[in-house]
């Protein structure tokens, strides 16, 4: 039995327009890939942390603390604000990370400190960048295309 | 005189005229002007600070970098140390110390990235490679174009983020001591943002 013209038509349409999704949605995924294709950093696993000391420290107790420190395994750089108590200190994401510095820290020096934690309203209104607005459709939609990629 | 004769004579008096009116005259030569020196461009901020001079990348092993490109990242990443650390700072910046996981781009390497291209750019670097292409200083210190921005800078803030700056060269061996213009130079050059900037 012969198919009459219009389901012909129609089935010719509906494959024009599945094409056409099928196309603007490849286009769509390497847009995404060429907009989140990771940049040529320099320093791209340095992660900095804080340390907030909430006792008085001198300049030859923050030499001994930086020294410390700077001897753990994975850890890059130190800095010592004297004036607010701070330590900031750089580690290679994967060779160490902020927790164990911190509790060989109060391990080896018994000190009033916290380790700094930027909370998640931090995180997302400042610069230079992570925090994103998770929640949002656009970020989902590109998180989950940008998982297919990679 | 002959008329065949004529001719040739007059052609010949009027060559010697035309050349004896013509002939430069021996006894006043023209004065040899000396072209003055074109004086030697004035160095760029880039060229100052090492310019294109090519030199091994600490950072990269097996990879080259310009001089001039060298010095500022390590102005800028001991700013960022610096910046981390100073509790006026950590409104703007507390994403530096936000702990990402491994393999992931860290907020030091981003800001490291994005601060030293924007000093090649305003310092008069030509590589392409190190052109900045990030937002505006003005769109990028608003909160209705930049969703990043948290708050307005003030004026207070901006001169101590400058401080910041100043703290970060002394760290690299640059003072006012040992080279003022240099210094002041930059720091000038960071001013000429604040009107962006500040928003406050």
């Amino acid at each position: 039995m012969e198919k009459s013209s219009p389901a012909k038509k129609l089935k010719k349409y509906v494959l024009i327009f599945s094409a056409v999704i099928m196309i603007l949605f490849a286009v769509l995924m390497v847009h995404i890939y060429m907009v989140t294709k990771p940049v040529n950093y320099d320093n791209n696993n340095l992660q900095l942390a804080r340390v907030d000391f909430k006792q008085t420290i001198d300049s030859s107790e923050a030499a001994k603390i930086r020294h410390f420190v700077a001897s753990l395994p994975g850890v890059q750089n130190t800095m010592f604000n004297l004036q607010d108590g701070i330590l900031v200190y750089g580690f290679l994401l994967g060779k160490q990370t902020s927790d164990n510095v911190f509790q060989q820290l109060m391990y080896q020096g018994h000190y009033k400190a916290e380790k700094f934690v930027p909370d998640e309203d931090m995180k997302t209104n400042s610069c230079p960048m992570a925090g994103k607005d998770r929640s949002s459709f656009v970020y989902r939609i590109t998180a989950y295309i940008y998982k297919l990629l990679n | 005189m002959k008329k065949s004769l004529m001719i040739p004579v007059l052609l010949l008096a009027g060559a010697s005229i035309f050349h004896t009116s013509c002939k430069k005259d021996e006894k006043d030569p023209e004065p040899e002007v000396t072209p003055a020196p074109t004086p030697a461009p004035t160095p760029t901020l880039y060229e100052r600070v090492g310019g294109t001079t090519s030199v091994a990348d600490p950072k990269n092993p097996g990879t080259m970098i310009e001089q001039g490109r060298l010095t500022l990242r390590s102005v800028v990443d001991s700013a960022i140390y610096v910046i981390a650390g100073d509790p006026t700072m950590t409104p703007y910046f507390g994403v530096l110390l936000g702990e990402v996981s491994a393999n992931n781009t860290t907020g030091f390497a981003a800001l490291s990235k994005n601060f030293t291209d924007f000093l090649c750019s305003a310092t008069d670097a030509k590589n392409t490679a190190y052109a900045y292409k990030g937002l505006s200083m003005k769109d990028a210190h608003d909160p209705a174009k930049n969703n990043r921005m948290g708050k307005k800078a003030n004026a207070a803030d901006f001169d101590k983020f400058v401080g910041d700056i100043g703290t970060a060269l002394a760290k690299n061996g640059v003072t006012t001591t040992n080279n003022k213009a240099l210094v002041d130079d930059l720091v000038a050059l960071l001013y000429t943002t604040k009107s962006d900037v500040v928003q406050q």
